[in-house]
């Protein structure tokens, strides 16, 4: 899973782990999410989504959430303000891309 | 694709771990049928062999994935680095212990080892040794190079009692005097005791010298001015 | 009903995956596993499905945290061993473990090279990074 951030590109794993993220969410709920939202065309691997959430919280884009039940095996985990903001920088290139595509593809010269 | 990468590698080395060290243990008792010509460590040998084999079957399967995983992939580079960091920190830590046992053997068996790792002129092994102004004695597991001690005579004659005790090795002993003067030479000396006079025309410093070639035992010398002056 | 079956895998990933599947396909569960021993209650057939992963060169605290990680996904989970002997007390050096995983101790990581991950067969795939 590499992130180029500095060429702005986020794989899609990472890009849905984020947006899953932005209501606090554990690791089951992440995968139901993904799977939901795509339709099923993306089908997260436990092996995955645990190395996602961890290379995640090592970057700092999500956090973990306090639990009132200490030692609960269903951590939860929400997304950082710097998340936010490499997310909404996502958004924008993908836009760009759209709009490309679409003029593009529609027939208009460049 | 990397996670598929990094799985089935992770995967691979840790067959290709437990096979080697069943070939590493299947060389060594080879090495012992060989040294002690016996049967019982070659069929050691052949189990750990088999062992090594069992593991070594499904590490090569999985080394087939992994490469074919890596013709697929593009990003190859990124794992590269990683992989031979690994592979350099693997073989220094081989080489360290042996590195550390070859410093153990030497500080050992340092019957002349020229490894550079001796301190000093002369190795030796278990001496008990003692000395004083008119004799020095010393008492060895094994002895190898040169020992010396300087000490000053008065004008007169003097008898050095001389024992030596050769169990093996070779043991020169020499008395010499200040300008190279050779009072004694004695070479490869048995288990023996015997004496040596000595004239010294004037006061001068003696250089008592053993010359040891693994020589396992001990001497003893003592000297005194005899006949004392004026009896 | 209850069975237990002695086996050791060399082929400690694929091929005791492989195994252990087609047991759930006959109708056996994997209740408890040991050194030597698998021990099976009987179940649906292809009630269940088994994947196995390695852990071997996670720290014990790492590999912890990923079992209870799948448990909360709602996999059962059971840990393995590759090496067989009695290892209490004493500690293996593996160089090619991340961090503190290169020093596996008994009692900890020793012993638990594997986990053997069993998830109800509901139309879902597994879903472990395979080919």
């Amino acid at each position: 899973m590499r992130d180029h951030v500095a060429g702005g590109a986020l794989t899609e794993t990472t890009f849905l782990v984020l947006l899953a993220t932005y209501t606090p969410n554990h690791g089951y709920g992440i995968m139901q999410f993904v799977e939901r939202v795509t339709g099923g065309r993306v089908l997260l691997g436990a092996g995955t989504l645990y190395g996602a959430i961890h290379t995640l919280l090592k970057k700092k884009w999500i956090a973990p959430v306090g639990n009132d039940k200490p030692g609960s095996s269903k951590k939860e985990y929400v997304i950082t303000d710097l998340g936010k903001q490499v997310a909404e920088k996502e958004l924008r290139r993908l836009e760009e891309l759209y709009r490309l595509a679409s003029r593009i593809m529609g027939g208009e010269p460049i | 694709m990397t996670d598929l990468l990094t799985r089935y590698s992770k995967i691979r080395l840790v067959y290709f771990w437990y096979a080697g060290r069943m070939f590493a243990l299947a060389l060594m008792l080879l090495i012992f049928t060989v040294w002690m010509k016996s049967v019982f460590p070659a069929l050691g040998a052949v189990l750990f062999g088999a062992l090594g084999c069992l593991w070594l079957r499904p590490g090569l399967r999985t080394s087939q994935k992994v490469r074919r995983l890596k013709e697929e992939a593009k990003t190859n580079e990124y794992e590269a680095p990683s992989m031979r960091k690994k592979a350099l920190k693997m073989i220094a830590a081989a080489a360290i212990p042996v590195f550390l046992a070859w410093i153990a053997y030497g500080a050992l068996n340092s019957d002349g080892l020229q490894s550079g790792l001796q301190l000093d002129r002369y190795s030796v092994q278990r001496m008990v040794q003692s000395g004083g102004d008119n004799y020095w004695n010393a008492s060895y597991g094994k002895l190898s190079g040169y020992r010396q001690r300087r000490i000053t005579l008065n004008e007169g004659t003097y008898t050095f009692a001389i024992e030596i005790t050769t169990k093996s090795g070779d043991l020169n002993l020499s008395i010499t005097g200040q300008d190279g003067k050779e009072y004694y030479k004695g070479s490869k000396l048995p288990t023996s005791a015997f004496q040596v006079q000595v004239d010294i025309p004037a006061k001068e410093k003696i250089t008592l010298r053993v010359d040891a070639k693994g020589h396992s035992g001990g001497f003893k010398m003592k000297w005194e001015q005899f006949p004392i002056p004026g009896a | 009903m209850t069975k237990r079956v002695y086996r050791y895998f060399f082929d400690f990933t694929e091929g005791q995956e492989k195994w252990l599947n087609e047991m759930a396909a006959k109708g056996w569960r994997l209740v408890q596993c040991g050194q030597l021993t698998y021990d099976f209650e009987r179940c649906a057939p292809g009630e269940y499905e088994y994947a196995v992963e390695l852990v071997a060169d996670k720290s014990y605290a790492k590999s912890k945290d990923y079992k209870a990680f799948l448990e909360s996904i709602g996999y059962k989970t059971f840990y393995k061993n590759v090496n067989v002997g009695l290892y209490f007390g004493t500690i293996k050096w593996r160089p090619w473990g991340e961090g503190a995983g290169q020093f596996a101790t008994a009692p900890g990581a020793l012993q638990k090279e594997l986990i053997i991950v069993e998830k109800k067969k509901d139309g879902k795939p597994l879903n472990f990074t395979r080919i």
